[in-house]
């Protein structure tokens, strides 16, 4: 019912937001403009190489997509591999232990919508909780009032992590002492839920603590994503539809999966 | 500049400014010591010129912040308004203040809107408060000379009245 008022009022502020932005977006123009010739080239080769790397690691990816799609099938389950993605730069950050949201610089303008998962280049960082016509913000998965349904990635256990209020720590509620998990143990998300997509590297597990009297462990993880010094965040189109079980001749994976890249 | 309206704008640009103040990011510990900018200014101006910012503009001004700084909306606008409220009751006893008593006096008033601010919060769920929640009113109590100072040569200096 507010909605209107909200959106009109996120125009009016939007001009504020953008003149306290300039003065990183102008050192970072300035930055980007005044290179030196030799780093440029140095830059270029570092990126040329990592690409070469990354390429190959895709050529198997794209064989084990089939191969796992493929296996899916024969098991008579559905599995979605490729998401569509959209990139967006951080604007503005509300953080303290009670909340800890973020203000990115997409809106409703790009088909954003509420639930939505954001990423970074590491892993899973959070989730929409509003969206205005030009902006967005995501309740990060550290934030108290926020759980993400995970498992672990070595024994496919499921669980539930929750926002812990401090950086990078999620704490983890309803682990049995007798569960199969050990420290450095990564947890990616289950796709339980809905909300996030399957597969994505969430945290790894830090400390574990066997409290002898208490219903459950005291379990702490570290997120993978270093969600304090993260700029540029990745949002993903998780319908969760799945794949035919039958497979075409040729399975058209590569357009599945777009990107759009600001700045 | 000796026009009215030049007047006008300069006390909007000024809210304006403290309201982007108060959205500059800064780390955790830096923020919850950061003074309510756009409160503060409010406050000058309504004890300055109370013709001039009624308690309707203070819950305008208080949406706006809403806006910005994504908390429930409604929330700054109430406490906004209550602010603009008590200037307008106390301008009068407020001015013959000395600077100091003014501080103690935004020091406790501050309290109180923050204890309110919580009360709030807590009814939409989002409750437990650290001890860092409290800093924002002494900050804001210590920032208020400068803020009342500045203010102050700017009202003189572009003749708003």
């Amino acid at each position: 019912m507010l909605k209107p008022l909200k959106d009109g009022l996120s125009f009016i502020v939007h001009p504020i937001l953008v003149s306290i932005n300039l003065p990183s977006d102008i050192k970072q123009w300035f930055s980007e403009n005044t290179t030196d010739r030799a780093e440029l080239i140095k830059q270029n080769r570092q990126l040329k190489s990592d690409a070469l790397l990354l390429q190959v690691k895709l050529q198997k990816f794209a064989s084990l997509e089939q191969e796992n799609t493929r296996l899916h099938s024969l098991l008579e389950s559905s599995f979605k591999l490729g998401e569509q993605f959209i990139a967006a730069s951080l604007i503005r950050v509300n953080q303290n232990s009670n909340t800890q949201h973020i203000l990115i610089d997409k809106g409703s303008r790009f088909n954003l919508y509420k639930s939505q998962a954001a990423l970074n280049g590491d892993g899973i960082i959070g989730q929409i909780i509003s969206v205005n016509p030009l902006t967005s913000s995501i309740m990060l998965i550290t934030d108290p009032n926020h759980a993400i349904p995970v498992e672990v990635n070595r024994t496919g256990l499921r669980t539930i992590a929750a926002g812990s209020g401090a950086q990078n720590t999620l704490s983890l509620p309803y682990l049995p002492h007798n569960a199969d998990i050990k420290e450095g143990d990564l947890l990616i998300t289950s796709g339980l839920g809905g909300i996030f997509p399957q597969g994505y590297p969430v945290a790894t597990i830090s400390t574990l603590n066997a409290l002898s009297g208490e219903a459950f462990m005291h379990a702490e993880a570290r997120t993978v994503a270093k969600i304090e010094s993260t700029r540029n965040i990745l949002l993903v189109w998780s319908k969760q539809q799945p794949v035919p079980l039958l497979l075409p001749k040729r399975p058209a994976t590569d357009n599945k999966t777009s990107t759009d890249n600001a700045h | 500049m000796r026009t009215k309206s030049s007047g006008t704008f300069t006390l909007y640009l000024s809210l304006v400014i403290a309201m982007g103040l108060s959205i500059i990011p800064w780390s955790n510990t830096v923020t919850s010591m950061m003074p309510n900018w756009a409160l503060l200014a409010l406050m000058y101006w309504s004890i300055a010129l109370p013709h001039k910012v009624s308690v309707g503009t203070a819950w305008v001004l208080g949406l706006l912040v809403d806006s910005l700084s994504g908390s429930l909306l409604g929330q700054n606008a109430l406490i906004f308004s209550l602010a603009a409220f008590f200037a307008h009751k106390l301008y009068l006893r407020l001015r013959n203040y000395r600077i100091w008593q003014q501080a103690l006096f935004i020091l406790f008033f501050l309290l109180l809107m923050q204890l309110t601010s919580l009360w709030i919060s807590q009814l939409s769920g989002a409750g437990n408060s650290s001890y860092q929640y409290w800093y924002q009113p002494l900050s804001s109590a210590i920032a208020w000379p400068f803020i009342f100072l500045l203010l102050r040569l700017v009202r003189r200096r572009f003749n708003v009245q």
